[in-house]
C-alpha cells in the first residue's frame, strides 16, 4: 500500500494520520468547553489561589 | 560562510532576543518566573509543548536514525501524536491543571511532592531531573551543533558556545514567560521549515507514492551487517523479536513514544494555562505540528537514502558517515542554497525550544526544589535563587554535551541514545506514580516513594548491567563480573531499561498502596479537584 515494503510501515503511515485527524476533529469538537460558566468559577478559584502569591 | 545564511540567522537572534525581553520585562513574581502567570494562550502553550517536545534530535538525531532503520520508526510518530498529544492532553493534562492549581504547585518536583505529601520525592524527583537531565540536554546541544558546524563553518566548540550563551541569557532572564515566547516563535519556523523540507523531498522523486516506491525497490542496498541483524528494507518493519527489531521497538518506539508522558519540562506546560479549554484547543495545533516535526523528518530521513544512492552511489548511512551527519548532508547536497539557511534556522529553533525548557526545568528543580523547599533557604527574592541555579545547571549540560561523543562509540547515534536514556529514565521513575496519582485516591505516600524509587533502581540496574549500548561503553560490568553486559549473547541486552522497569514501578506502587497507611481525607480532599 501506498508503495510501501510491508503492512507493518503501511499501518505506521496510515494510524499517523488518523492520529492526527483524531486531534484535530477533538479539539474542534470541544473548543469552547468547558462553558464560560464553568469558567468563571475556575477563575474564581484561581483568584482566591492568587491571593496567597508570594511575590 | 553564506551572507544569506549569516543575515537570516541574525534577524532570527535579534527576534528572538527580543522575545526574551519581553518575557523578562513581564516577569514580576515567582508564578510569572515558574508557570508564565498561569495564562497562556492556548496555541502558544500548544506550539510551545509541541516545540519543547520535538528536538534537533528529533529532527537531525531521529531523521538520521529512519535513515539507518527505515520507515517503520514511524510508529514512534504515531505514539507521539497518540499518546504525547492526545492522550497527555486530554486525559493527564486535564487532570494535571486542575490538581496543579489546587495543590500551588510551580514545577514537576513540587506536584509530586504535594500530592504525596512527601518532601522526600519532591527533593529526590528534582535531584534526578538534575543529574540526568544534562545528557538529554547534551544530546539536544550536540544536534544544534552538528548543522552549526556544518553550514556555517564553525568549529565543534565555537558553535556549542554560542549556542549556550544566546539560550542561557534569554531564559535566566525571562523565565517562563522568555521560554513561551520564543517557543511559539520559533515552533512558527519549524512549520514552515518542516513543510517546505517535505515537499521537495517528495516531489524530487516524483510524488508520494514513486517516491515510497523507490525506497521500496532498494532493499538490495541494505549493507549486510544490518540484514544480520533483522533489516528487511527501508518500507519493512526488521525482522520480529530480531536485534534491530528489539532496538526499534524497545528503545526508540517505546522508550521515546511512552517516556513522553512523564517528562517533567513537558507536564510543566499544564498548568501554565487557565481551563480545560485551552487544553481542548492545544490538541489540534499539537496533533498537526508533531506530525509535521516527527512524520516529515523519519520520511525525510529514509527517503534521504535514495537521494544518496542515486548521487553517489552509497546510502547515507554510509555517505554521511554517520546517522547524526545525514539529515544536514542530504540538505546541503540535495536541496537548493537558499532552503540551507531556513533549515538551519528551523534546526537552531528546534534546538534552542528545547534547551530553554531543559535549562528552566534543571534550574526550578534545583533552585525552587531543592534549595528553597529541601534546603529551606530563603530569599528576599526567590526567582534570584533559581537563576543562580539554572547557570549552574546551563554549566553542567555544557560540560555533559563535550564529554557525550567520548562516552558511545564512533558513529553511533549519540543524539538518539542521550534522547532516548532520559525519556526511559523519566517513564521508570514518574510514569506510574504521576498517572496512578492524578486518578487514583488510592496510592499512599509509600506507595508513591517505592514506586518510583523501583522504577529508578531497575532503570539504572539495567542501563548499568544489562542494555548493551550503555553497559558496554561504561565498563562497570566488566569492572564488577568480567563481562561486558549480564545479557551478552541474548535479546535481554537490546531491551531498552524502560520496558523491566515501567512495570516493576507499577507492580510496587499499587502492591505497597494496598498495605500501607492511606493519605488522610483532607489533604485527598486538598489534591483532586472534585467538590
Amino acid at each position: 500500500m501506498l508503495g510501501l515494503g510491508d503492512w507493518g510501515v503501511s499501518l505506521a503511515y496510515l494510524l499517523m494520520l488518523a492520529s492526527a485527524a483524531l486531534c484535530v476533529i477533538y479539539g474542534f469538537i470541544n473548543w469552547n468547553k468547558p462553558s464560560p460558566e464553568e469558567e468563571i468559577k475556575e477563575i474564581a478559584e484561581e483568584e482566591e489561589w492568587e491571593k496567597g502569591e508570594i511575590k | 560562510m553564506n551572507a544569506t545564511v549569516v543575515i537570516t540567522t541574525l534577524i532570527y537572534l535579534a527576534i528572538t532576543a527580543g522575545l526574551g525581553y519581553l518575557g523578562y520585562i513581564q516577569t514580576t513574581s515567582s508564578k510569572d518566573y515558574l508557570l508564565a502567570g498561569r495564562k497562556v494562550h492556548p496555541v502558544i502553550m500548544a506550539i510551545s509543548y509541541g516545540s519543547t517536545f520535538i528536538s534537533t534530535s528529533a529532527i537531525v538525531g531521529f531523521g538520521g536514525a529512519a535513515a539507518v532503520f527505515g520507515m517503520g520508526i514511524l510508529w514512534l510518530t504515531v505514539l507521539n501524536i497518540f499518546l504525547g498529544i492526545f492522550i497527555a492532553f486530554v486525559v493527564f493534562g486535564k487532570r494535571t491543571r486542575a490538581m496543579g492549581h489546587k495543590l500551588d504547585a510551580h514545577t514537576f518536583p513540587e506536584f509530586l511532592g504535594k500530592r504525596f505529601d512527601s518532601k522526600f520525592l519532591q527533593v529526590a524527583s528534582a535531584a534526578l531531573i538534575f543529574i540526568a537531565m544534562p545528557l538529554y540536554a547534551g544530546a539536544v546541544m550536540l544536534g544544534g551543533v552538528s548543522f552549526l558546524t556544518i553550514a556555517l563553518g564553525l568549529s565543534q566548540q565555537m558553535a556549542l558556545l554560542t549556542i549556550v550563551t544566546i539560550v542561557g541569557a534569554y531564559v535566566m532572564m525571562g523565565g517562563m514567560k522568555g521560554v513561551l515566547y520564543t517557543d511559539a516563535f520559533q515552533g512558527g519556523i519549524m512549520v514552515v521549515g518542516m513543510l517546505i523540507l517535505l515537499w521537495f523531498a517528495y516531489t524530487g522523486l516524483g510524488g508520494v507514492v514513486p517516491a515510497h516506491e523507490a525506497l521500496t525497490a532498494m532493499a538490495d542496498k541494505v549493507p549486510a551487517a544490518l540484514v544480520g541483524r533483522g533489516h528487511r528494507g527501508w518500507t519493512a518493519m526488521p525482522e520480529l523479536f530480531s536485534p534491530l527489531w528489539w532496538t526499534l521497538i524497545s528503545t526508540v518506539v517505546l522508550g521515546v513514544g511512552i517516556g513522553v508522558l512523564a517528562q517533567p519540562q513537558l507536564v510543566v506546560r499544564f498548568m501554565t494555562v487557565k481551563s480545560d479549554r485551552e487544553l481542548n484547543r492545544g490538541v489540534v495545533i499539537g496533533g498537526l505540528f508533531i506530525m509535521l516535526m516527527t512524520g516529515v523528518a523519519f520520511i525525510v530521513g529514509a527517503l534521504s537514502n535514495v537521494y544518496f544512492v542515486n548521487s553517489v552511489g552509497k546510502i547515507a548511512v554510509a555517505a554521511a558517515g554517520g546517522p547524526d551527519n545525514v539529515i544536514p548532508l542530504f540538505i546541503k547536497e540535495n536541496l537548493p542554497e537558499w532552503f540551507t539557511a531556513v533549515f538551519m534556522i528551523t534546526l537552531l529553533a528546534a534546538a534552542m525550544s528545547t534547551m530553554s525548557s531543559q535549562f528552566h526545568t534543571m534550574g526550578s528543580a534545583i533552585g525552587h526544589d531543592i534549595m528553597e523547599k529541601g534546603m529551606g533557604m530563603k530569599s528576599a527574592k526567590p526567582v534570584r535563587v533559581v537563576r543562580v541555579a539554572m547557570l549552574f545547571a546551563i554549566l553542567f549540560t555544557t560540560l555533559t554535551a563535550y564529554l557525550l561523543p567520548g562516552f558511545f562509540k564512533s558513529g553511533a547515534t549519540i543524539i538518539v541514545n542521550g534522547t532516548a536514556m532520559f525519556f526511559g529514565l523519566c517513564a521508570g521513575a514518574f510514569l506510574s506514580i504521576y498517572g496512578l496519582g492524578l486518578f487514583w485516591k488510592g496510592l499512599t505516600k509509600a506507595g508513591a516513594i517505592s514506586g518510583f524509587l523501583s522504577g529508578l533502581f531497575v532503570s539504572f540496574f539495567v542501563l548499568f548491567f544489562v542494555f548493551e549500548k550503555v553497559a558496554k561503553p561504561l565498563g562497570l560490568c566488566e569492572l564488577l563480573f568480567g563481562v561486558p553486559t549480564l545479557g551478552s549473547g541474548t535479546t535481554l541486552g537490546n531491551i531498552d531499561p524502560l520496558v523491566y522497569a515501567v512495570p516493576v514501578s507499577l507492580l510496587c506502587t499499587v502492591a505497597v498502596s494496598l498495605f500501607s497507611k492511606k493519605l488522610d481525607e483532607p489533604h485527598l480532599a486538598a489534591c483532586f479537584p472534585e467538590k
